[in-house]
């Protein structure tokens, strides 16, 4: 494993996950992967679930899914859902439009955002964020830390970078 | 990604274009390449075209660049070079990563704000960012600086926050919280409009408070500008889509009735004090949670007052920091301005029109509040627009209006701030209706020496070059006046300006280049059923080869506007040649209607302004009575400031 201390850069889905481009202080190109797994989720009853998971098996895409609780913006309530994880970054809209042939929109969650987005939600990256990445001899990004300092020109401001 | 001074990595940028920028690549058939790295500009101009794609993949090899930046890359340019680079067997080396191919999305048209707009689809690239400077809102307002930091603050990828709206930024913003925080992003947005009776609407469906200046020329006027105003209240206030008229909460009405029957044992959260009120309306916001939409602004507005405060600093010292600032603030202003819109979208994520409707009702509230304490020190209020008033008082300096805003921004809870005092405004009539004005047209000249110009031709992206360049020239001869009888004083230069410009117009000598109007046409060339210019060019436009969509620019020059002496109207700019002439009488009339704008108070309107130039004028006895009764209206509104009538009413 090897650390890049630098920024990254650019990132897109591929079928293992996503690429990322980072650069790095000395003003060197990586490239490397992450195998991250996009989901959505669906709110459904009992029965619908139980269909849910039998549909999962038939799906073209392949998906798995897991229960989990989420909130609901508007009541603040915790909701029981249905975290359906894709397991080919490039086909979630398919694995979407899969679900969607069954279920109304209003189950659907964090369906229509796109991929690579959804990675950075994910892990809080932001594209020329600085930062320590740490790589895997295979190319894989296992970790990562965002660097910060304080800000030279106001000190007293108190933001960081 | 909330850090205000940070450090990027050194980006290296290919800039590509078309050599020839006479008309846009959409119109050229042939390759003519020019690439500029590392401070110089290679002309690519090899006889065959796939010499042109083996020269630019050296380029490319050789620059090894991070950005490539196009003019019209994304709908003809990029799309071109990979039509050529197939056809003729080359591999294009855009791509840094080769294994992948090329994102491209399609172009589109929708109806914005009544008007039709066009969208270029996008060309992305992997492993480096394919930036097309005239399909990025972002780039045109705040260039390279600004697209990083919002690329850094909305974490979208950097080509699509390039191509990405104002709004598609915030929401980015918002669903990172919303993901950050576990909540659910709906797929589609699902809060429908609470029922509303018609009282309530009457109330509620309201925008922003206007009053209408009074016409004509005014000095000594300060204006004075509330400070981020919108994103002030929505993040002072906690107006958000989940926190107004809450679920957790009673409404006012309601708490109010629990109040008088419970007495001192009502409980704290039914108090009437529990929640914010919106003004006027029943509504309330929650005081138990931040919504999502303060939670994300708060950072913007702080960033921005920060880069604002870097700018201030650096200007005069350093001319790169002033700028990075300057372009870092800009970008962060377009969000600012757009976020309160946005709540009312109705495909927003987040949005919700109590929520719109609710910062309207506290802005006007600001803005009577503002206006009680301007009238209550004296001061009389010219005229209010939002988030802006402007104010005069006899003898008033700018420290007697720095104490008004402080005064104001207390009671408020919204920073105001002196934009400055002018020497002299003018609020023209409307061009509908010459007793009235109109809210968003004025221009006038401050003391501290700059010029601020709102809605009318020298600012208008519709009107050509030439007519800009008169009242321009107009305006800058006004600059020297300190009052509005020193304008007056200058009438007869102005006039002089005017018969200057219409000479070269009418001598046939103006630059035709000049004289191109710009226009978005409302649908494709073979929906046009009328014969109007926009339908006749976008039909020769299609002849061409050219396809246009609904919500495209054309460019064209007026031959005869009539279309008695040339059926064809107007030419494409594409298909101009200098032999074609253009409309005098036409673009005679625009420079007459940009004069009248500045001169009518003075009693110039077209036909006054006809007759004192020699022009020849058209028969239409009819409109003499109206016109008449324009000029005296014009003339009796701007009596207070004059002892007498204006020489052209008076020869009449």
């Amino acid at each position: 494993m090897h650390t890049i201390t630098g920024w990254l850069f650019d990132l897109y889905p591929t079928a293992q996950g996503i690429t990322l481009w980072l650069i790095d202080t000395g003003g060197v190109r990586h490239c490397c992967r992450h195998p991250f797994h996009p989901s959505f989720f669906l709110r459904l009853n009992d029965a619908d679930i139980k269909r849910a998971l039998l549909l999962c098996t038939r799906c073209p895409v392949p998906v798995s899914l897991t229960r989990t609780t989420r909130t609901e913006i508007y009541s603040g309530e915790a909701w029981d859902v249905l975290q359906v994880h894709v397991h080919d970054a490039t086909r979630f809209k398919e694995a979407v439009w899969y679900y969607e042939r069954f279920f109304p929109h209003f189950a659907f969650f964090n369906s229509d955002l796109l991929v690579a987005q959804l990675f950075l939600y994910e892990t809080q990256l932001f594209p020329l964020g600085f930062g320590e990445y740490h790589v895997s001899k295979e190319g894989e990004l296992v970790g990562w830390k965002r660097k910060t300092t304080r800000c030279r020109t106001f000190p007293s401001c108190g933001c960081v970078t | 990604m909330e850090a205000e001074d940070y450090t990027l990595p050194d980006l290296s940028v290919l800039r590509l274009r078309n050599v020839n920028d006479f008309v846009p690549p959409k119109y050229q058939k042939h390759l003519q390449l020019e690439v500029s790295y590392e401070d110089r500009t290679y002309t690519l101009e090899q006889q065959t075209p796939r010499e042109v794609l083996e020269a630019l993949n050296w380029h490319l090899q050789r620059c090894d660049p991070d950005i490539i930046l196009t003019e019209h890359g994304d709908a003809s340019l990029l799309p071109a070079l990979t039509d050529a680079a197939q056809h003729h067997r080359v591999p294009l080396l855009l791509n840094r990563d080769q294994s992948s191919g090329y994102t491209v999305t399609k172009e589109s048209s929708f109806f914005q704000y009544g008007k039709v707009v066009h969208k270029d689809g996008a060309f992305e690239l992997a492993g480096r960012w394919h930036i097309d400077r005239e399909n990025s809102f972002t780039m045109a307002e705040a260039d390279l600086d600004g697209l990083f930091e919002m690329v850094r603050l909305t974490q979208m990828c950097g080509q699509r926050q390039a191509r990405a709206s104002i709004g598609t930024s915030m929401s980015s913003l918002q669903l990172s919280w919303a993901y950050k925080h576990n909540i659910l992003i709906p797929s589609k947005k699902r809060e429908p409009e609470e029922f509303k009776s018609a009282a309530t609407l009457l109330l509620a469906d309201r925008g922003g408070l206007i009053f209408n200046p009074p016409l004509g020329y005014h000095e000594d006027v300060a204006e004075l500008d509330f400070v981020s105003m919108y994103p002030t209240i929505m993040v002072e206030k906690n107006v958000s889509p989940e926190t107004v008229n809450c679920r957790c909460c009673p409404r006012p009405h309601v708490a109010d009735a629990l109040v008088k029957q419970a007495g001192e044992a009502v409980p704290e959260e039914f108090g009437a004090g529990r929640n914010n009120r919106v003004p006027e309306l029943d509504y309330t916001i929650c005081n138990k949670r931040e919504g999502i939409i303060p939670a994300t602004l708060r950072a913007v507005v702080k960033k921005r007052a920060h880069y604002k405060k870097l700018k201030k600093y650096y200007k005069g010292k350093d001319e790169a920091l002033f700028r990075k600032y300057d372009h870092r603030q800009n970008a962060l202003k377009w969000m600012l301005v757009s976020c309160f819109g946005y709540l009312g979208y109705k495909n927003a994520r987040f949005g919700r029109i109590e929520a719109h409707e609710s910062v309207n009702a506290f802005s006007r509230d600001a803005i009577l509040t503002a206006k009680e304490i301007a009238e209550s020190h004296g001061f009389r209020m010219l005229h209010a627009i939002i988030d802006c008033v402007w104010l005069t008082k006899p003898g008033a300096t700018g420290q007697d209006y720095e104490q008004l805003s402080r005064a104001i921004a207390e009671k408020v809870g919204i920073d105001i701030s002196l934009e400055g005092i002018y020497n002299w405004i003018l609020f023209p009539a409307s061009k509908q209706d010459p007793e009235i004005t109109t809210a968003n047209r004025y221009v006038g000249w401050y003391q501290h020496g700059d010029i601020k110009i709102r809605g009318i031709e020298a600012r208008r992206r519709d009107t050509p070059k030439f007519v800009k360049n008169m009242q321009a020239a107009m305006l800058d001869r006004m600059g020297g006046a300190r009052n509005v009888r020193e304008v007056k004083a200058l009438v007869p230069e102005l006039l002089e300006i005017v018969r200057g410009y219409i000479a070269i117009l009418r001598s046939g000598r103006a630059n035709p280049m000049e004289l191109v109007l710009r226009r978005h046409i409302t649908k494709e060339a073979d929906e046009y059923t009328n014969n109007s210019i926009s339908a006749v060019v976008s039909k020769m436009v299609k002849e061409m080869g050219v396809h246009l969509a609904a919500g495209e620019m054309i460019e064209f020059i007026i031959l005869d506007q009539s279309g008695k002496k040339k059926p064809e109207k107007a030419k494409p700019l594409a298909l101009y040649a200098f032999e074609d002439g253009y409309d005098i009488e036409q673009y005679t009339e625009f420079a007459l209607k940009a004069a009248e704008t500045l001169l009518f108070p003075f009693g110039y309107d077209l036909t006054a302004l006809k007759e004192y130039l020699d022009l020849p004028m058209p028969v239409r006895k009819r409109i003499r009575g109206a016109q008449q009764q324009r000029l005296d209206s014009a003339a009796a509104q701007q009596v207070p400031l004059f002892h007498e009538l204006p020489q052209a009413l008076v020869d009449r």
